[in-house]
């Protein structure tokens, strides 16, 4: 046995690195400072000697020896892995001991070693090897593959192993971590987005799962099993966690299989929490399996859904699945033994996946954005034509308005001409066709006149009406004033009483009514009465407004009182609706309106 | 008499008077109007448009002119300059058809002292000339009005020019009072009772405002004219 191994080592050993591939092991208790004499077995390198010594815990010595042509030069030596804890020596110098050889055990199960061998421990010759292990069965406790040679060659290939083992782990648990907290944070913001809570509390759990990836002791536990159990139990719950993370991303719920999934996975725990320690190596390994194939079921699930339905990013995720899956299928075969490794690549997937739905959330946000700001330009659209058409509208409907107020401005002056100046006219041309013999000049002058005054009250009545505001008080100061100096010019003083009409507001045709009778009666005053004084009063006592016209002249005669004049008095007053009161006697003459109601 | 009211009420000689007016039953009316007041008919001469007004004014110089704002070639307005060149006493009364306060206050700002309103009777026309030979002048509401929202709100009366109306004197209280009752439609005689002054004590007061509205050179009073946005 001894010779073929040198044999092979020899023929590879000229410029390349040797692989020891075979060695002598013994067991002996956990005490022991150096090996047993007797009970030397060969075994080949990598093992796990629970093929050969099925139930042991304990500690095992490893024997290898290689031939070192020219001793004088340095070698360089590389150990992969041992497991759990253990310590090395070359020649009976100890290269290294892990701190702690007894449970807890230290945890250098994933550990990659690496020295350079000089004289004096190194020989020319026959060089030997001699690796310590404490292990226990459950946990596949062995030796891993070690590597001499030239020190350049053996050391770039540590520090693949060191980056493989250590830092490429070391990365996956920082992404996980920052990843597992962005979308749990992410879902406490929007409890919507169901599948990413599941997806952060998975990436969580995985976090503190993978963490075993690089720990090197048993802490927070005291003891290697819990610490191992505790492990399971997480990779377990990670399972269960993807699988419902899976069936959210796709919009589905199964609510009774994922009760039944969760109730399995909780029982499997209790069930390994009460394994004795004899079957922990079956229990732990049938668990990890289950996990493992939970996982694939998720995996091959979220391919269906996804090429089942129609969604873009449940299809690019889905991809993923197709490094998931054989991940998985490698790792459940490594851990089972059939694959004679200890390296594990489902976290390596894993961060490729967590990438992956990392890129789908941004799909899906820049997705929903493009949504917003779609509906945002086309409300911004939708309100420019609601704005642009209520202001057509508002355009139309305020030049509709403005016509009708022409429309009725030129209807109410058209009234206004019609009412007096049309009146005046049609009585005129009646009398005048009557008595043709009549109409002296005199008579056609004042004629005139009086349309030209009525036409004069017109004018200024329709002046304040452009004067929202404008109320009787101040529609009467043109006429007041007009007539006052008329009738001053003629010496005849003209005293006005007026009160209560500055807050009076009467309609426009009403109002030059009010104007028109007293014109009307100063007019007469001025004409006929040979007056010297004319008091005008225009008083509002609450809902009555009374007008009077009184004058100190010769006052009516019995014709005058039932004559033209009095007759157009008579019927202002009645359109007023209000009564007209005649009372005329030598030097006093009163015409007034009474109980004008406003 | 308060010191800042004395007021020397200068009789305006009348003659020789132009009519400038182009409708002729409205030129014999005016001129019976002035025989009223003791004008000769040889001292009245009568123009029908701007450029017989001009020959006239070259030949006369006159101490009164009635002046028809709207004459066949132009606007009456434009005689006053002449008009107060050939002699600056002149008395120019613009004479308007029914009135458009904004041509009555234009003419103001030309150097017009006073208007007379067609629409008004005889016996109204010629009391307001009497009031203007007694140095005095007529008013109306719709003037005074117009003249106080000039000097109260220039901002609204001048939207294209932001330079406030100032008068070259501003208006004493005694004016703005008198001003203020006018618009509420009071005449001279109601006034003066009310102020316990003469009759022509008021009317001297308006002429003093007409004349405090008056911008001396002409470019001036059509800038004014402008900014008030009487013309375009």
């Amino acid at each position: 046995m001894l010779g073929c191994l040198f044999a092979g080592a020899v023929g590879a050993q000229t410029n390349a690195t040797i692989t020891l591939a075979s060695a002598q092991a013994v067991r002996s208790d956990w005490s022991a400072n150096a090996p047993p004499v007797d009970g030397w077995e060969t075994v080949t390198i990598p093992d796990i000697w629970t093929t050969h010594w099925p139930t042991f815990d304990g500690v095992v010595w490893y024997r290898l020896e290689w031939d070192q042509a020219d001793g004088s030069q340095p070698v360089g030596l590389a150990l992969q892995y041992l497991n759990m804890a253990g310590e090395v020596s070359v020649n009976g110098t100890l290269l290294h001991r892990d701190l702690n050889l007894v449970d807890p055990l230290t945890r250098a199960w994933n550990t990659p070693r690496f020295w350079v061998l000089a004289p004096p421990v190194l020989r020319s010759g026959k060089n030997e090897l001699l690796v310590r292990v404490s292990g226990l069965a459950a946990y596949q406790p062995g030796l891993g593959p070690i590597t001499v040679g030239p020190v350049a060659s053996v050391q770039a290939m540590h520090e693949w192993e060191v980056f493989l083992r250590h830092d490429s782990k070391v990365f996956g648990i920082a992404i996980a971590a920052t990843l597992g907290s962005f979308f749990l944070v992410l879902w406490l913001m929007r409890r919507r987005e169901v599948a990413f809570g599941w997806y952060g509390v998975s990436m969580l759990v995985w976090f503190v799962y993978t963490y075993n990836q690089i720990a090197t002791s048993t802490w927070p536990f005291t003891r290697t099993e819990p610490y191992q159990t505790a492990s399971t139990c997480l990779v377990l719950l990670f399972s269960v966690l993807n699988v419902i993370f899976v069936i959210r991303f796709c919009d589905r719920r199964f609510p009774r299989f994922e009760r039944a999934l969760w109730l399995l996975i909780a029982a499997s725990m209790i069930g390994l929490l009460l394994t004795p320690h004899e079957s922990m190596a079956l229990h732990r390994g049938l668990l990890t399996l289950l996990a493992c194939l939970v996982i694939i079921l998720a995996a091959a699930v979220l391919i269906v859904f996804a090429w089942r339905g129609k969604q873009v990013d449940q299809r690019i995720l889905s991809l993923t699945s197709f490094i998931y899956i054989p991940a998985a299928v490698h790792d459940m075969l490594a851990f089972t033994g059939v694959l004679r490794s200890n390296f594990y690549f489902s976290d390596i997937s894993t961060t490729i996946t967590t990438v992956a739905v990392a890129c789908v959330l941004g799909w899906r946000y820049s997705r929903s954005l493009q949504r917003i700001e779609n509906f945002n330009n086309e409300l911004r659209g939708e309100v420019n034509a609601a704005r642009d058409e209520l202001a057509i509208n508002l355009r139309q409907q305020h030049d509709t308005e403005m016509a009708h107020a022409r429309i009725g401005e030129r209807l109410s002056l058209v009234r206004d001409i019609h009412d007096g100046l049309g009146g005046t006219l049609m009585g005129s041309i009646a009398a005048i066709e009557n008595a043709p013999q009549n109409a002296s000049a005199p008579y056609l002058l004042g004629l005139l006149k009086e349309l030209r005054d009525d036409l004069r009250l017109i004018i200024d009545s329709s002046a304040h009406q452009a004067e929202s505001d404008s109320n009787l008080g101040e529609q009467l100061i043109p006429i007041r004033h007009r007539m006052s100096r008329l009738l001053d010019a003629l010496d005849i003083a003209c005293v006005w009483d007026i009160d209560g009409i500055d807050t009076l507001k009467l309609p426009p045709t009403r109002a030059l009514d009010v104007l028109r009778f007293l014109q009307e009666a100063l007019t007469n005053v001025m004409k006929h009465s040979g007056a010297t004084i004319v008091n005008v009063k225009v008083r509002r006592d609450n809902a009555a407004l009374q007008l009077e016209v009184a004058d100190n002249g010769r006052g009516l005669g019995v014709e005058a009182g039932h004559g033209a004049g009095m007759k157009s008095m008579q019927s202002r007053a009645l359109r007023l609706g209000g009564q007209l009161r005649v009372d005329s006697s030598p030097g006093k003459t009163v015409v007034a309106i009474v109980r004008l109601q406003v | 008499m308060l010191s800042s009211e004395t007021l020397s009420a200068v009789v305006v000689k009348m003659t020789p008077v132009m009519i400038v007016e182009d409708d002729l039953p409205t030129q014999a009316r005016l001129a019976n109007v002035l025989a009223t007041l003791a004008v000769a008919a040889c001292d009245i001469h009568f123009a029908r448009n701007i450029a017989d007004a001009e020959a006239q004014i070259r030949a006369h110089a006159f101490n009164l002119a009635l002046i028809d704002i709207g004459l066949p070639d132009g606007n009456g307005i434009h005689l006053i300059a002449p008009l107060r060149a050939r002699n600056l006493q002149v008395t120019a009364v613009v004479v308007s058809a029914w009135g458009t306060e904004d041509l009555i206050v234009a003419a103001l700002h030309a150097g017009a002292v006073g208007y007379l309103l067609k629409e008004r009777e005889d016996v109204e026309l010629a009391a307001s000339l009497r009031s203007i030979q007694s140095g005095g002048a007529p008013i109306d509401p719709f003037v005074a009005k117009h003249i106080l929202r000039l000097l109260t709100q220039p901002a609204v009366a001048a939207p294209r020019d932001a330079a406030p109306v100032n008068l070259t004197e501003p208006l004493t209280p005694r004016e703005l009072e008198i001003l203020g009752l006018v618009t509420q439609g009071l005449i001279s005689r109601e006034i003066a009772e009310k102020l316990a002054r003469s009759r022509l004590t008021v009317e001297c007061h308006i002429k003093n405002i007409y004349r405090k509205m008056h911008v001396t050179t002409r470019t001036e009073a059509v800038f004014r004219a402008r900014s008030l946005g009487l013309v375009q």
